[in-house]
């Protein structure tokens, strides 16, 4: 994290004197900061756990993924399958851990790719207003505007189908939000009097953008952030019914809580819907968590 | 500021002309045209031919754009062409104020939780309270809304028979307002949950911020009645980020509700999208895409003013 | 945020699409009384009047004309509101019976039909039904002008000329043999209404969609688009009054929201309850008052494999693909095991159905060693391979569509017994077909279904000419059967139609055109005190003016 930027301003210097003391170790304030959130460490521990797990799936797992049989379908779980069968006998716990892959790859991939294009754009058009805000606020507003079923179903014909090309979809389509947010913090930001100030010292545009306004916008960019990662996962498997992105047999928490969402699966194995809702709910509640940390550490106000 | 939304308003119709020939482009590209579904073996090849050239359908691109254009400039939208004879207007207005109720419902719904709950959690955070929100919100995130629905029905509806089933209305039944509440209450959860959701974490979040300013912090400190304080100060610089979601969600009153309006059999607009663009019924997708991004265009435009009364120092 | 709660709730609902777009699935079922299913048994007294019947459907209606609209739901509902000139009985032999006409007098040499229609038969507004009507109707899909879907059957037709007011007779071009089956089972347009109307003009007339007037045993009252359609009992209707006061056709876009409708009572009628989901249905029955009743579809689902490509070419390579594949147990799992495994395009429903064909039953030894026969050899990874090519493909089937899902997923599985690999490509409806758009054939296999037609006729589908531009899209091609089909369709002695049209699907059968896999079966779920009701495999609502309920 040493992309934050020693320099700091007046203001900034006198509410943290430990910086003033110690400049060169910003890191590790970090690092210490983050690291006395308890909740942010839970929720890290988590979510490495998770991907080893996903990434150690073929060594771990009871059965194979795809591996069908018919005679066992929707059963509860039990010694053999420890949390059940699906509707083709397949274990569900298997399919959890190499659906963590699927899911993680593409949320983490494609939020990553969204809100980097969100900031930059939204950051640009906040900062310097004018023509570049106009321009860029319009070109949101075509974004949103075009029917995205119908550039999913073209980008698939042309394209072809893949892991990366969903990603790129994803990434392409749900940074629009991001972008008006950050836009609306860095308007707001832009006037106050600490971005002024640097302004009036001559500090150039990239450093106030990125030491001065971003950190005083994360909050919004977290909670869009955790938001998208949910719903990613949750519409990752929508997008595999479009051709683009995952094909089954291959499994992700996606297809599977829609695979659950059927009136005889859920009358007859109620249980089978919650283990990956189970799993998503923790990772959001753990990108959240981490996040919060990592606003905070970043925060320069908070005190140690 | 009144010369800015002069300007902006001006700047709308290139922007809503660029939109509609990207968007009519991309429709057109994807494969399938509305013929797609009359597969019946004793269709001949030359019936599908006669149908594409009925509605211009075999014509080039361009020449299909100006056409629509020149009939929207008049303000028609045209016919469906599977529904045969139907004005796309026609289809549109009988749904739209179904739409519009469910998420107006829904929407104020989720304000009337979400803010309050938003606030709380902001002003005593890391407490049990605060975790007990968060957790519940995430929980709307990883709720499907589609599972959510039909458990409901299935304990709620049928189970219980606490609920109609789905639809605005009872068949066969004269018009009782009570019987187009009670219809209404499920949809409406089901959509608030998600909007409730996002809403708390924003709320939350941006009122963390405010309440770390410094003169938060001093007029809390000279005494001034803590509600007070949040509400007068707090909440006024708090709102970019909310006012920004509202932006944003305008659109959406066209298309959100989907998946809702699937599994409530509510005939709304997202369903007569979805379908539309399942049957490749080009009319009827321009259309709704243009109102939605007329939506899009208002939404950000009315976020923009807020923005500048809430906050008097941004310009533009 | 609320962009992206968009754009992903769009990608949730198209996820879970299944309405009106499953293409070919299932709107037919049995007529064989096989398993007569637990009605109550009591065959109680008198018809009785009265009652709503709430039908429900995951399909919407387009518009009432049958010249113009080509999806199953409109069927439905013009099947109520308009008669046709003949019916089709179950067997799906063209009768009188509940049609218009009296009397059908087809000439010796298939040229002429004389039609004497019966007197008394009137619209909804009145007006009495006679020639003049008939030869109206029929006379607009002869039109240059017509530009609705139904042109085709009524190529061979010449003209339609009125004997007397009561008396109308067909000029044929040419023999048909479909033709009594198809071309007479349509309804009736009033002539006093749109006889003004130019051609042109009809497929978007108000009369389509406000106002459908026709003879038949309910009226048109109301349709809200996405709500539901409700037609009334006729109360002059020249067969009786209709037993049932009213039936709402419901629209309920989604199968798992129409089946918590069922339970509930909602919903009275559903014609589509999924295979997997009867054990639901069967257990909440008694206590929603509705009982189940089944019959086989007249439908197929078969694997289609690009003949265009080198690897299917090879006759014994397509029969070990069919003996690799366990037919029975797929239509054990996803069919939860209603269904019958298929070996020829017709169904055993139908008078031409031909069941001494060559069968290819699951034995993947034997597929193997016709496999390597054939040159394959089993490569490092075990697929088969041959001059450096191997025996992976891409099977695409249509989303939405949750039992062909599973099934390329079970295909999958046991095609990897003998070496052969399938990467299931699962695409939007509207998509997949104009991959297999002539011209396009962007598919190496692909899992879809045929709905059948009354008539036999296989050749829209198998024959050589309709490759170019036709249906016949995995480009299957067998000269002698080209030949066969042609003399088929000219031959009017049913018995020797019979003959040929068992010949061909034993060649069928033989090079495997498609993988045949199974007939599905279907499933009705209706008023346990539902009295009068006929299983038409063809037709859900099949004499639905004979249906009452029994009081209690």
């Amino acid at each position: 994290m040493s992309q934050v930027n020693p320099e700091i301003s007046q203001k900034e210097l006198e509410l943290n004197p430990n910086l003033m003391e110690k400049p060169d170790t910003l890191t590790k304030i970090f690092i210490r900061k983050f690291m006395k959130n308890k909740l942010a460490v839970v929720g890290a521990i988590f979510l490495l756990a998770i991907v080893l797990i996903s990434i150690l799936a073929p060594i771990i797992s009871p059965h194979p993924y795809d591996q069908q049989n018919l005679l066992a379908k929707l059963q509860p779980p039990s010694a053999d399958y420890w949390l059940g069968t699906d509707r083709y006998g397949r274990d569900i716990f298997t399919r959890l851990i190499y659906g963590g892959r699927v899911s993680l790859l593409v949320a983490f991939g494609s939020v990553l790719g969204a809100i980097v294009i969100g900031i930059t754009v939204g950051a640009l058009a906040g900062y310097f207003g004018g023509i570049v805000d106009a321009v860029l606020m319009r070109f949101v507003d075509v974004i949103i505007s075009i029917p995205s079923i119908f550039l999913l179903i073209t980008i698939v014909t042309i394209f072809g189908s893949s892991l990366q090309n969903l990603i790129i979809v994803f990434a392409l389509t749900s940074w629009t939000g991001t972008a008006r947010l950050v836009r609306g913090e860095f308007l707001s930001l832009r006037s106050r009097e600490f971005v002024l100030a640097s302004k009036t010292v001559g500090t150039k545009s990239y450093k106030i953008i990125f030491t001065h306004i971003l950190p005083n916008a994360m909050g919004p960019i977290i909670v869009a952030a955790t938001l998208l990662v949910g719903g990613v996962i949750l519409s990752e498997a929508a997008l595999s019914y479009l051709g683009l992105g995952i094909q089954p047999p291959t499994a992700s928490w996606g297809n599977m809580l829609q695979d659950a969402q059927n009136y005889t699966v859920m009358l007859t194995a109620p249980w089978y819907p919650f283990f990956p809702g189970f799993l998503i709910l923790l990772t959001v509640l753990s990108v959240n968590f981490i996040g919060d940390g990592l606003r905070d550490a970043l925060d320069p106000k908070t005190l140690e | 500021m009144v010369s800015y939304i002069i300007r902006r308003t001006i700047m709308a119709i290139p922007l809503l002309f660029g939109i509609t020939i990207l968007s009519f482009a991309i429709i057109q590209a994807a494969p399938g045209d509305p013929t797609s579904l009359m597969m019946d073996p004793s269709m001949k090849p030359s019936d599908k031919e006669a149908f594409r050239e009925r509605y211009g359908l075999d014509e080039p691109i361009h020449i299909q754009y100006i056409t629509w254009l020149g009939n929207m400039a008049q303000g028609d939208f045209g016919d469906s062409i599977i529904k045969r004879g139907t004005p796309v207007s026609e289809l549109i207005m009988n749904r739209l104020p179904n739409t519009l109720l469910l998420m107006l419902v829904s929407t104020i719904l989720a304000i009337l939780i979400a803010i309050p709950f938003g606030i709380y959690s902001a002003m005593r955070p890391y407490t049990k309270l605060d975790y007990t929100v968060t957790v519940t919100s995430f929980l709307g995130v990883a709720t499907p809304n589609f599972w959510l629905g039909l458990m409901l029905i299935m304990f709620l509806s049928v189970t219980l028979g606490w609920f109609p089933t789905g639809g605005v209305a009872t068949l066969n039944a004269d018009f009782s307002l009570w019987d187009r509440i009670h219809h209404l209450i499920l949809p409406a959860f089901v959509l608030a949950v998600a909007d409730m959701a996002a809403l708390t974490r924003y709320t939350r979040s941006s009122m963390m911020d405010v309440l770390k300013q410094d003169y938060i912090r001093t007029a809390m400190s000279k005494g001034f009645k803590e509600k007070k304080v949040v509400l007068k100060h707090g909440l006024r610089n708090g709102m970019i980020p909310i006012i920004t979601i509202f932006g944003l969600m305008l659109p959406s009153f066209i298309g959100g509700a989907a998946i809702t309006e699937r599994v409530f059999a509510w005939p709304g607009i997202g369903l007569l999208f979805i379908e539309s663009a399942f049957q490749r019924d080009y009319p009827v997708i321009m259309a709704l895409t243009v109102i939605s991004a007329v939506f899009v265009v208002i939404g950000n435009l009315l976020a923009d003013i807020l923005y500048a009364v809430f906050d008097p120092r941004i310009e533009y | 945020m609320k962009k992206q709660a968009w754009l992903l709730s769009v990608l949730l609902v198209l996820s879970m699409f299944l309405a009106a777009c499953s293409g070919g699935g299932n709107d037919a079922a049995d007529t064989e009384p096989e398993e007569e299913p637990e009605a109550p048994a009591e065959p109680s007294g008198e018809p009785v009047q009265g009652g709503d019947l709430i039908i429900g459907s995951s399909g919407a209606p387009t518009m009432f004309n049958g010249l113009y609209s080509s999806d199953a739901s409109s069927s439905d509902i013009e099947g109520m509101i308009f008669d046709s000139l003949v019916g089709s009985d179950l067997e799906f032999n063209p009768v009188t019976d509940g049609g218009l006409a009296e009397e059908v007098d087809a000439a010796e040499d298939g040229l002429t039909y004389t039609i004497k229609l019966k007197e008394g038969a009137t619209f909804h507004d009145g007006e009495a039904l006679n020639a003049d009507d008939v030869v109206f109707t029929y006379n607009i899909p002869l039109s240059d002008e017509y530009d609705g879907p139904r042109k085709s059957y009524f190529e061979a037709v010449e003209s339609v000329e009125k004997i007397d007011d009561y008396t109308v007779q067909f000029n044929m071009s040419k023999v048909d043999a479909q033709f009594p089956v198809v071309g007479l089972g349509f309804g009736i347009l009033p002539e006093h209404i749109l006889g003004d109307v130019p051609i042109p003009e009809l497929g978007e007339h108000e009369f389509n969609t406000k106002n459908p007037i026709g003879s038949g045993p309910f009226k048109f009252e109301e349709w809200r688009d996405g709500e539901y359609v409700k037609v009334v009992a006729n109360e002059d209707y020249w067969d009786g009054r209709p037993y049932l006061d009213s039936v709402t056709y419901k629209i309920v876009p989604d199968a798992n929201a129409i089946l918590a409708q069922l339970q509930a009572g909602d919903i009275h009628y559903y014609a589509g309850v999924a295979q997997p989901d009867v054990p639901t249905v069967e257990s909440f029955a008694d206590a929603a008052g509705i009982r189940l009743e089944s019959g086989l579809a007249l439908s197929y689902t078969f694997l289609g494999l690009n003949q265009r490509m080198e690897m299917f070419q090879d006759v014994s390579v397509r029969q070990a693909i069919t003996h690799a594949i366990d037919r029975e147990a797929i239509v054990e799992s996803v069919m939860a095991g209603y269904g019958e495994v298929a070996h020829v395009p017709e169904s055993p429903l139908s008078w031409a159905y031909n069941p001494d064909v060559p069968k290819f039953e699951y034995d993947v030894e034997k597929a193997k060693q016709m496999l390597a026969d054939a040159g394959w050899t089993p490569g490092d990874d075990g697929i088969l391979e041959k001059d450096g090519e191997r025996f992976s493909f891409e099977v695409k089937t249509n989303q939405g569509n949750k039992v062909r899902e599973d099934i390329v997923v079970i295909l999958q599985q046991q095609l990897k017994e003998v070496g052969i690999e399938i990467v299931p490509q699962i695409v939007e409806f509207s998509s997949l077909i104009a991959d297999i758009d002539p011209g396009v054939w962007n598919f190496e296999g692909i899992v879809l279904g045929w709905s059948l037609g009354t008539d036999p006729d296989p050749s829209g589908i198998f024959h050589t000419k309709e490759i170019e531009a036709g249906l016949n899209f995995t480009a299957y091609s067998n000269p002698d059967l080209d030949v066969l089909m042609d003399q088929s369709l000219q031959e009017l002695d049913k018995e020797k139609r019979k003959e040929q049209i068992g010949q061909v699907q034993q060649g069928l059968a033989e090079d495997q055109a498609y993988t045949f896999l199974y007939y599905p079966e279907e499933f009705r779920a209706l008023p346990a005190n539902l009295q009068g009701y006929e299983f038409h495999a063809k037709n859900q609502l099949y004499k639905i003016n004979k249906w009452w309920l029994e009081q209690e």
